[in-house]
């Protein structure tokens, strides 16, 4: 298990706290208020596979076929938030370009190994909820590279895969894991073994079409390109 | 810098497909079938059986049950039939079009049900302590013409530290657009020089009252806006909304904050627009943020297109993947 470096910064102060519990109170959060789901599972770096992160999605549904995901690497008041994940349907993973594809993962496996659960949730509830996961294929970003010991979110987005097969998780990461929330990957993945994973079988270009994938930074020119009217001081 | 080598370059579609045209063509490709066939299912559990009454894939009973907000009420206009998603990389920019549904089947009743039960036994901590909304303004780094409104859902870390999910709107059916993070002046001086390349400064939009906190009077807020205006933040957009895509595609791009420079002013469209919503006046703000102190010094590694007017994408590349197991 990876110690948990503090993120720098001065405690914060009363005023500011004592402001922000008043703004909590008084401002509308309807977008967060629709976040209703935890799940907990795995990703790796696109272009590394022992590289391994523990990331707690809190997720809202768009509609049926699509959640949007805030990803934190600890579930409690003090997790950072380190990426985002976009969940959506076969349905709309086959309509999209063939090269936005490769940058969608496939959650078949993830579900039916019991490694993606519901932290607090009951057997029967959460795989009734996960009999809509199955089948759905996900993009996810992370901004801070936590596994590496970063204080803060330096560098690049990284694009993150996640798990396709028996054998790529550390048995470290998932006994820790198994400890911690009070459950069997084993135990549950025989209770998903009647799960269906997508109608079309996993798509060959989904998870990265078995290639790695690597985010990198390209200096381009800035829209608009005359510079003599854009950088008049105002 | 890196300059632009052979890269893997993940661009939009420039043609539309509809995802009925997608699902009629002839399957001439077998996808591998990694399930095997799947064993009967065990006995059901009572619940299980309770919950498969309610999904129902064609109604939302929903509004049987639940008054109608007028979010809802414009989406049942719309409809939710899918048409085409992808929007074309060349779509007319600085137009926010996000009133198009994100495609899909409405909720079902069952998932709305299982969505309640969850929320109720998982904690959620991490979400409970998002605890302001920011509305402000954003351009993207290559492309300043491209402005969007903001709204950043807001947890402090600790005083020097704040973490933002960023949404399009603050209305229910907001889109999760990308992440930003804020840091003190302090943070922001020990990071790296190619690192702080990556960073904006604030003071600027939070002086011309740019940045605001819808429904909180600015009394309550002045001191704490003295402090934010010293801040600098990195902000991945991961959603282009403003270009009509409706759904999250290609790599994220770096965003950059409005400035006091005509390149970096936001339309005053945009602002009246937001101003009207909020009942606030920016140039109100303005006048009465003036006793705010400029920063003594902003760091000119940050807002970097004010130095080389360059901005920055993200790639995404192929390459090999380090691996200790097969993959897929």
């Amino acid at each position: 298990m990876t110690t948990r470096p503090n993120v720098p910064g001065e405690p914060t102060q009363t005023g500011t706290a004592l402001l922000e519990t008043a703004t909590g109170a008084i401002q509308s959060f309807a977008p967060i208020n629709k976040i209703h789901e935890h799940q907990c599972a795995f990703h790796f770096y696109a272009y590394d596979m022992t590289r391994q992160v523990e990331s707690h999605h809190f997720c809202s549904h768009q509609n049926e076929e699509m959640r949007q995901c805030l990803i934190y690497d600890k579930p409690d008041a003090e997790g950072r938030l380190i990426g985002v994940e976009y969940m959506i349907s076969e349905n709309l993973f086959l309509a999209l370009p063939d090269e936005e594809k490769p940058l969608w993962h496939s959650h078949e496996y993830e579900v039916k190994s019991g490694v993606l659960f519901f932290p607090g949730v009951p057997g029967p509830v959460q795989r009734k909820a996960l009999e809509t996961v199955t089948g759905t294929y996900g993009k996810t970003f992370h901004f801070w590279q936590v596994d590496k010991g970063d204080e803060l979110p330096l560098g690049l987005p990284q694009l993150m895969m996640s798990l396709t097969r028996d054998g790529q998780l550390y048995d470290s990461l998932a006994q820790d894991i198994e400890k911690r929330f009070g459950i069997c990957f084993k135990t549950e993945s025989e209770n998903r073994a009647y799960m269906a994973g997508p109608k079309q079988g996993i798509h060959p270009l989904a998870n990265g079409a078995g290639k790695g994938l690597m985010t990198k930074l390209r200096e381009t020119d800035c829209k608009p390109v005359d510079t003599a009217a854009a950088s008049g001081v105002v | 810098m890196t300059t632009e080598s052979s890269v893997l370059t993940l661009q939009v579609s420039p043609s539309f497909t509809t995802l009925q045209q997608e699902l009629a063509a002839p399957r001439t490709r077998s996808f591998p079938c990694r399930s095997l066939a799947a064993p009967p299912p065990p006995p059901r559990h009572l619940f299980q059986i309770f919950i498969s009454f309610f999904h129902l894939p064609v109604y939302n009973l929903r509004p049987l049950f639940f008054p109608f907000t007028t979010d809802e009420k414009e989406k049942r206009k719309k409809g939710s039939r899918l048409q085409a998603i992808m929007a074309s990389s060349d779509q007319p920019s600085g137009t926010i079009a996000c009133d198009a549904p994100t495609p899909g089947q409405p909720l079902t009743m069952g998932t709305q049900v299982l969505d309640a039960w969850a929320k109720m036994m998982q904690g959620m901590k991490p979400i409970k302590h998002i605890q302001q909304h920011v509305c402000t303004f954003a351009m993207y780094s290559h492309d300043m013409t491209r402005q969007i409104e903001t709204h950043h859902f807001v947890t402090r870390l600790n005083q020097d530290f704040l973490q933002c999910a960023v949404y399009n709107s603050d209305c229910s059916s907001a889109r999760l657009i990308g992440v930003e993070y804020i840091v003190s002046d302090r943070i922001f001086e020990a990071l790296p020089p190619e690192e702080q390349q990556l960073w904006h400064s604030h003071a600027y939009e939070i002086k011309a009252g740019l940045w605001v906190n819808p429904r909180v009077p600015e009394m309550m807020q002045k001191v704490e806006l003295q402090n934010l205006a010293k801040t600098y933040g990195k902000f991945w957009c991961t959603w282009q909304v403003d270009r009509g895509d409706r759904l999250p595609l290609g790599a994220p791009s770096l965003m950059m904050s409005p400035q006091a420079v005509k390149l970096a002013m936001v339309k005053p469209e945009l602002v009246q627009k937001r101003d009207e919503k909020y009942s606030v006046s920016s140039e109100g703000l303005k006048k009465s943020r003036v006793e705010i102190e400029e920063p003594e010094w902003i760091n000119p590694n940050a807002d970097y297109w004010r130095k080389v007017h360059k901005g920055f994408a993200i790639d995404i590349e192929e390459t090999e993947m380090k691996r200790m197991a097969p993959f897929p």
